[in-house]
């Protein structure tokens, strides 16, 4: 007995069905049947991982998809060949694109008019309906001659014998072979529960309430070969196979081409590709081109040309070019982007003569990898370079990847919970409960302490939540990762409509298109990029020097003692509390140490405590030994430590004996870091080649746990150098020109990890002169100024809230070049403008016309007004209140009202510190100020107090809590452990103003104290709107 | 002069006095939408929670933390109980939903010429209820209800976010340095309004009495509803007898005092945990006599069982008539009418007990035990129909010897529900229509984890 199944959902037909492509495959396998069609509903999404499942067995796994019209029945096409596969693909987009996005609409007609010459179709007709179905049935058979089958399920329910009559009678009638199905929706009966679940997540009920709409028994599985015996006759499951016997379309097969017009006329890929180099070399080395970077280059080339890569480095220079030109800043990264070919290309500005030790990589022959380069660019501009893609290639050419969004903890109880019938006010006070951090792993722990299982369906809620975690929920936009095609992508891949308008997504996410040697360019967006090129801009007129990210002067020692005090506010990626605190330890002197900075504070090192002993070794406590020269080989750059992702997957390799399969397979597993349980199996494998090479298991095990940290938060060498590149750039301009650098960064919020208010604080601490907004001298941003031949920050109009920047641009258009020079002055130009009452409002708030006018009070009360066209009833009170001729005179703001305004109309204040003014008043107890603590004594009880800016609690740190205090002199670094946070949640959660007793720890230059007892003082600051930057 | 009563926490204490043990735990009351606290106790203030918190926060703040619902309905109608209550002794009450009240207390400087004596009644009524409360006098009721909320000792002082004008407004009274009533007073009334708008004038008006506030008098219901306490917990029916004869004798008073009558008790019993028991006493003609009713009322204790034991006790009667003279007997009613179908329900039930008179619906699962299912009786009834069924369904399957049967048509096959709690392996069930060797067709199922064969009912 043999069987092929031909209609089967995977759970990428979302809360449909309850089992995995994998799963599914899997069990085919294991169930001995022939064939296996994953068919989901007007989709392909699931196709990828079944193919990639499938690869290697005897099981012939067919494309296919499911399409459902209300009128006319269900129907199923499965792919012969390519073409057939490409006519789906085309068929599911325009269904798709038809749609909202997640929708589609389909009518049995549409089979008419589609070219489907190269699909078979499979149909079970509507017994119920009004329309002509028998009409369609003759047209069908015409467009599909010899290709049609009627589908026969058998479910064991009442209605069996009802549609066995009604199968027969339309096959006898239309002459319509029939084929037996299973309409599989699971891979065992054991999901059974799980499916009723999905069912009530889909029809928005409870598994209870759904009564005769349940799936009555779980016969929608894959069944064993003896039982489909029972259930159909011969004759239809002989039809299976022979339909399998006609599809022999093999994913593998699809080949992408690249879009050719990004090589001109005349030119082979490669060809044009050298000749760009050379014109880069040239460019790049004005004074002449070393011989290794030269010989570098060519060997990049031949690998290029041998691999075909040559087409994905022509249109990320393509994208890149036309970044130029508009001077929108962007730099590559990704394994392939540290090259001396990218460097050339302009793709990135890492220069290889900074470094030699991170060109080895490039592309690997060995391993089957795709070069891997991620573009970031502008975050303000990125658009630019998508509709640019949407312009030069069409929409119909370039689509989005999906990303597919899964079941998380939070989402997963909440549907799960609702399906089984708990109240939803109850799951969302388990849900608030859980442990921000914890979550993910000991969920379920927590939740029988909150007593969910006192509830009756509580085991079932932990059981069907842990099941249905990690699945598919729907498919949502990659953050910029396009697939750009040669000719119509609907080929190839069924695209959708995304929630974005104008956008549209492919079916398939990164890792499909990876598994199929499809190439994708990364368009991402970041905000450090806007802020460099903005401080750039500025530096010719006012430091008289010009620069690019690739023309700043490398191995500036000045910056590197900067960053060694850990002065790095506002620089890109080290500024957090975590890197900031590793800056004084590791005490970076060279491009290299940046690197190595930028990927030690991460979840990876830190859970394979490689940390400390890359700390000990570096200053020389600890021996550097390699246990062989293999190994050497991978770790002498990091002193024998593993510290990046690559480092660990060369390990398992030469250390561990895994093959290079093994190893991609590792990289792999790691890249999807949901799947924890895939890691796993590689634990044991890992040890043990370990040991019996000789290698101790506390390494070994050490090793594993960092392989675990690289899978939540993997950190890749090749990333971390073009991060340590715009770290070095942007410490560069802090170092050198902070005014500009501050007024880069201000002008491109929100973005970072700090306010503006912790920004200028830290400008002010660098000597840099920050002037007030004024009417007549601020502009919408924040301009770099001459202030006694220094620079100094003018702030702009954008920081004050609720004014509106098209009017405060037309005002600025029409403001006199001289200014205004009184109210009057002003208030005509307003008219004329029409400028809001609220804006105007605003601006007396954040004390902009002080240069004009008198305290801000006043101001705003001669700003208010009320508008006439609006309240044309109040006329008669009017006509009253015009006959009182004198005007009010209110009392000035007091010191602490003055900044109150500041704070609540800018969110900062350039005037004296709360902490300051409330010392005055003597309001606050005993405390050293952060200034003094450097003269302390290490392990010294202190008292210390001040506004809560930060608080953070990593991923990287377990138990520990971050804060920071600022006082009037600067910034004090607090250390919490979990049992105090604990203890005193209010204080940890809602202080403003904090007083904190505590040890001083200091070693070299990291001081922190670590918190002993906590009091909130919030009730004696006279400001409330100062918020804290909250991070967990 | 007005006094203003503001009950921050109003539906809370009441449930504290009603379930003491809470006063033990951090408690607050939350708005369901929102997600926010709306009311705390004592041991969540303790614990830094307020009012305005989300509910998340509150629980990362306390682990122990008891929340329940706020119902702004149950919160009026508790308010209107403690002004019942008041109106014993303040004539001028108007009720200012859901947290406050004023009393005038104008009319009462006669009795009482002291203020501390206001205070005093006020005391004293409210001392058995044990709410929070604050007060506040002032010459208007607006002034009043300010310095109540603020708790400020002159109307001058009362800042400027406790006028009762739209957000916007007081920011930017707020922003241009009016921080206090005061202040805003200071500036010339119609500079105010012209600036700052109409509304606003209006309002300082209100507030200086200069206009009129628009107040509703409380009166107490037309209806009859009092609640009494008992001073012990009751376990059984007899002890309830004489409060209620104490409520009946008040109904009594209350009607013959409006020479009206009622045909509609609605009887409830308050317990410590459980929801109270609703008893609704329909009779087929009007009465106001306390013996009659209280007669009437026995006769449907006597056959419920008291689910807890029982705290308080309320009466309340709303459909009320005018009088009517001449009525026959009190059960069975007037001889000329026929019996309706729910009254017909109604005696069966009070004759039988409510236990015993169900209605049967229909509804479609899959699984026998499950399609049908008893309701209240006189609810309407659905339809729902699966194929197949036997008309005659055994409530216990029967095990049946299958060499007496011949299978006719199946398999159908069911899952035996896993979220039932007996049902803790996933099991199934094959249904087959057979034929018994006497010839009558029945449904048969073969129980796949038994391994054996079950009757579950007769075909006709």
């Amino acid at each position: 007995m043999a069987y092929a199944e031909l209609h089967c959902l995977s759970h990428y037909s979302f809360q449909r069905a309850a089992s995995s492509p994998e799963e599914l495959v899997n069990t085919a396998v294991s169930l001995g049947y022939q064939g296996l069609a994953i068919t989901d509903e007007c989709s392909v999404a699931g196709l990828v991982k079944a193919w990639q499942a499938a690869k290697g067995t005897s099981l012939n796994l067919i494309s296919g998809s499911e399409f459902y019209c209300s009128a006319t029945g269900l129907f199923v096409l499965l792919a012969k060949n390519r073409t057939g596969y490409a006519q789906l693909c085309q068929l599911i987009s325009t269904c798709r694109r038809a749609a909202e996005k997640g929708s589609y609409q389909f009518h049995g007609r549409q089979l008419l008019t589609h070219d489907l010459s190269e699909c078979i179709l499979l149909w079970r007709p509507c017994p119920n309906t009004e329309a002509p179905i028998a009409d369609l049935a003759e047209q069908l058979q015409t467009k599909f001659p010899h290709r049609c089958w009627l589908m026969y399920h058998r479910y064991l329910r009442a209605d069996d014998r009802d549609h066995t009559r009604w199968i027969k009678s339309c096959s006898e009638q239309w002459n319509w072979p029939v084929v037996a199905t299973g309409g599989v929706l699971m891979h065992g009966e054991a999901r059974l529960p799980l499916l009723h679940v999905m069912q009530a997540i889909r029809e928005h009920s409870t598994v209870t309430a759904l009564g005769g709409a349940r799936l009555p028994n779980g016969e929608v599985c894959l069944r064993a070969l003896d039982v489909l015996t029972q259930v159909f006759p011969q004759a239809w499951r002989q039809a299976t196979l022979s339909i399998c016997a006609q599809c022999r379309f093999d994913l593998g097969s699809l080949r992408y081409e690249y879009p050719a017009e990004v090589v001109p006329k005349g030119f082979t890929a490669n060809h044009y590709l050298q000749q760009l180099g050379q014109q880069g070399l040239r460019w790049r080395y004005p004074q002449g081109v070393p011989d290794k970077v030269r010989q570098q280059l060519e060997a990049e080339l031949a690998l290029v040309e041998e691999l075909g890569y040559a087409h994905f480095f022509l249109t990320i220079h393509d994208l890149v070019v036309f970044a130029r030109q508009q001077g929108i800043l962007h730099q590559g990264r990704g394994s392939a982007a540290n090259s001396v070919l990218c460097y050339c290309l302009g793709i990135t500005a890492v220069n290889p003569a900074q470094s030699d030790l991170l060109f080895e990589r490039f592309i690997s022959r060995e391993r089957n990898e795709p070069p891997d380069i991620d573009v970031d660019f502008e975050h303000e501009r990125r658009e630019e370079v998508i509709q640019y893609i949407y312009r030069k290639y069409g929409r119909d050419r370039a689509a989005l990847a999906a990303t597919v969004i899964t079941y998380r903890i939070r989402s997963a109880l909440k549907d799960v919970g609702k399906a089984l019938g708990f109240p939803e006010a109850r799951i969302q006070q388990w849900i608030d409960r859980l442990d921000r951090r914890d979550q993910e792993e000991g969920w379920a722990e927590q939740l029988r302490s909150m007593g969910v299982m006192n509830h009756p369906q509580g085991a079932h809620l932990l059981r069907l939540t842990e099941e249905i975690l990690r699945f598919p929920r729907h498919l949502s936009q990659h953050v910029g990762g396009f697939v750009i095609a040669a000719g119509p992508l609907s080929e190839l891949v069924p695209v959708e409509n995304a929630a974005m308008s104008e956008r549209t997504v492919i079916q398939w996410d990164k890792d499909d298109i990876e598994a199929l040697c499809l190439l994708k360019v990364d368009v991402l967006a970041l905000g450090m990029l806007t802020a460099i090129r903005k401080t750039l801009t500025l530096l010719p007129e006012f430091y008289h020097m010009t620069h690019t990210l690739a023309s700043i002067p490398q191995d500036d020692q000045g910056v590197y003692r900067m960053l060694q005090k850990a002065d790095s506010v506002g620089v890109f990626q080290i500024e957090s509390r975590a890197q900031m605190n590793m800056l004084p330890r590791l005490k970076p002197r060279c491009f290299y140490d940046l690197v190595i900075q930028i990927a030690i504070v991460r979840p990876g090192p830190i859970q394979g405590d490689m940390v400390h002993p890359y700390l000990r070794r570096r200053e020389g406590k600890e021996p550097v030994e390699y246990p062989g020269p293999a190994v050497q080989q991978v770790l002498e750059r990091t002193l024998g430590v593993p510290i990046f992702q690559e480092q660990v997957i060369k390990l398992a390799m030469v250390a561990a004996g895994f093959t290079g399969g093994e190893a991609d397979a590792l990289r792999r597993a790691m890249a999807s870091w949901r799947s924890k349980g895939q890691l796993m199996a590689f634990e044991e494998k890992l040890v043990q080649g370990m040991l019996t090479r000789g290698y101790t298991r506390d390494f070994a095990e050490r090793l594993f746990a960092q392989i675990c940290g690289f899978g939540e938060y993997g950190f890749p060498e090749s990333h971390a150098a073009s991060f340590a590149n715009l770290a070095y750039v942007s410490s560069w301009l802090k170092f050198h020109c902070p005014a500009a650098f501050y007024v880069g960064l201000l002008n491109s919020h929100p973005m970072g990890f700090y306010s503006p208010s912790q920004l200028i604080q830290d400008a002010r601490q660098h000597q840099v002169e920050v002037l007030p907004v004024c009417i007549n001298r601020s502009l919408w941003d924040h301009q770099l100024v001459a202030r006694n031949g220094e620079p100094a920050i003018r702030l702009g109009f954008r920081l004050i809230k609720g004014v509106q920047k098209q009017e405060i641009e037309a005002l600025i258009k029409h403001r006199p070049e001289a200014g205004f020079q009184n109210m009057n002055d002003f208030e005509t130009q307003s008219e004329l403008l029409s400028l809001s009452i609220k804006t105007k409002e605003q601006l007396a708030s954040a004390n902009a016309f002080s240069c004009l006018a008198g305290h801000r009070y006043q101001t705003r009360w001669d700003m208010t007004k009320l508008d006439y066209k609006k309240q044309s009833d109040q006329l008669s009170l009017l006509a009253v209140a015009e006959n009182y001729s004198g005007d009010y005179t209110l009392a000035a703001p007091h010191e602490i009202a003055d900044m109150s305004e500041d704070f609540a109309s800018l969110g900062l204040t350039l005037g004296r510190h709360p902490v300051a003014l409330l010392n005055e008043q003597g309001v606050l107890p005993h405390h050293r100020k952060a200034i003094e603590l450097p003269q302390l004594r290490h392990g010294q009880l202190v008292t210390v107090l001040g506004l809560v800016t930060n608080r953070q609690r990593p991923g990287t740190a377990s138990g520990v809590t971050f804060m920071t205090l600022e006082d009037d002199t600067g910034t004090i670094n607090v250390v919490l452990w979990q049992d105090l946070a604990k203890q005193q949640r209010r204080e940890w959660l809602k202080a403003r103003l904090l007083r904190i007793k505590g040890v001083l720890e200091m070693e070299g230059d990291v001081i922190h104290v670590v918190a002993g007892d906590m009091k909130d003082l919030s009730a004696r600051l006279p400001v409330t709107k100062i918020k804290s930057r909250d991070f967990h | 002069m007005w006094m203003y009563l503001q009950f921050p926490t109003l539906l809370l204490d009441r449930m504290q006095v009603l379930q003491p043990e809470l006063k033990a735990l951090p408690a607050v009351l939350f708005h369901a939408q929102e997600q926010r606290v709306m009311q705390t106790n004592a041991v969540a203030e303790g614990l830094g929670i307020q009012r305005g918190n989300t509910l998340s926060d509150a629980w990362l703040l306390a682990d122990t933390l008891r929340t329940f619902r706020w119902r702004e309905a149950r919160q009026r109608h508790l308010l209107q109980q403690v002004a019942t209550d008041l109106y014993q002794v303040f004539g001028v009450i108007s009720l200012d939903p859901p947290f406050g009240l004023w009393l005038d207390l104008t009319p009462m400087r006669k009795l009482y010429p002291e203020p501390q004596q206001n205070q005093l009644q006020l005391q004293q009524q409210l001392a058995p209820w044990q709410l929070r409360y604050q007060s506040g006098v002032g010459v208007t009721p607006l002034q009043a209800k300010m310095v109540a909320q603020s708790q400020v000792t002159t109307v001058a002082d009362i800042p400027i976010g406790y006028l009762p004008c739209p957000q916007p407004l007081q920011e930017k009274l707020q922003r241009m340095g009016l921080h206090t009533l005061g202040a805003l007073q200071a500036i010339p009334r119609a500079l105010a309004g012209r600036r700052l708008g109409k509304e606003l004038v209006v309002l300082l008006a209100r507030i200086q009495g200069e206009q009129r506030e628009n107040l509703h008098f409380f009166r107490p219901p037309v209806w009859f509803f009092q609640r009494l306490e008992l001073t012990a917990e009751v376990n059984h029916w007899q002890a309830l007898r004489f409060p209620l004869n104490r409520l009946l004798q008040d109904l009594e008073h209350f009607l013959e005092s409006r020479q009206q009558e009622t045909r509609q008790l609605l009887l409830t019993l308050y317990h410590r945990d459980e929801a109270p028991t609703e008893l609704a006493l329909g009779f087929a003609h009007g009465s106001y006599l306390a013996h009659e009713l209280a007669q009437f009322c026995q006769l449907k204790m006597e056959h419920c069982v008291l689910v807890a034991p029982v705290l308080e006790l309320s009466l309340q009667a709303r459909q009320l008539q005018p009088r009517h003279r001449d009525h026959g007997d009190l059960l069975k009613g007037p001889r000329q009418h026929k019996k309706s179908l729910p009254r017909l329900l109604n005696e069966l039930q009070l004759r039988l007990g409510q236990q015993r008179v169900w209605g049967i619906q229909n509804r479609a699962d899959w699984l026998p035990e499950q399609a049908w299912h008893k309701v209240p009786a006189g609810q309407p009834l659905g339809q729902a129909h699966i194929q197949e069924r036997p008309l005659w369904l055994f409530p216990e399957p029967r095990p049946v010897q299958i060499q007496h049967w011949v299978l006719l048509r199946g398999p159908e096959r069911f899952t035996l529900p896993w979220w039932v709690q007996d049902n803790e392996h996933m099991c199934d069930r094959d249904y087959w229509k057979a034929r018994h060797r006497d010839g009558q067709p029945g449904w048969l199922f073969y129980e796949h984890q038994q391994g054996c064969w079950w009757q579950h009912g007769w075909f006709s």
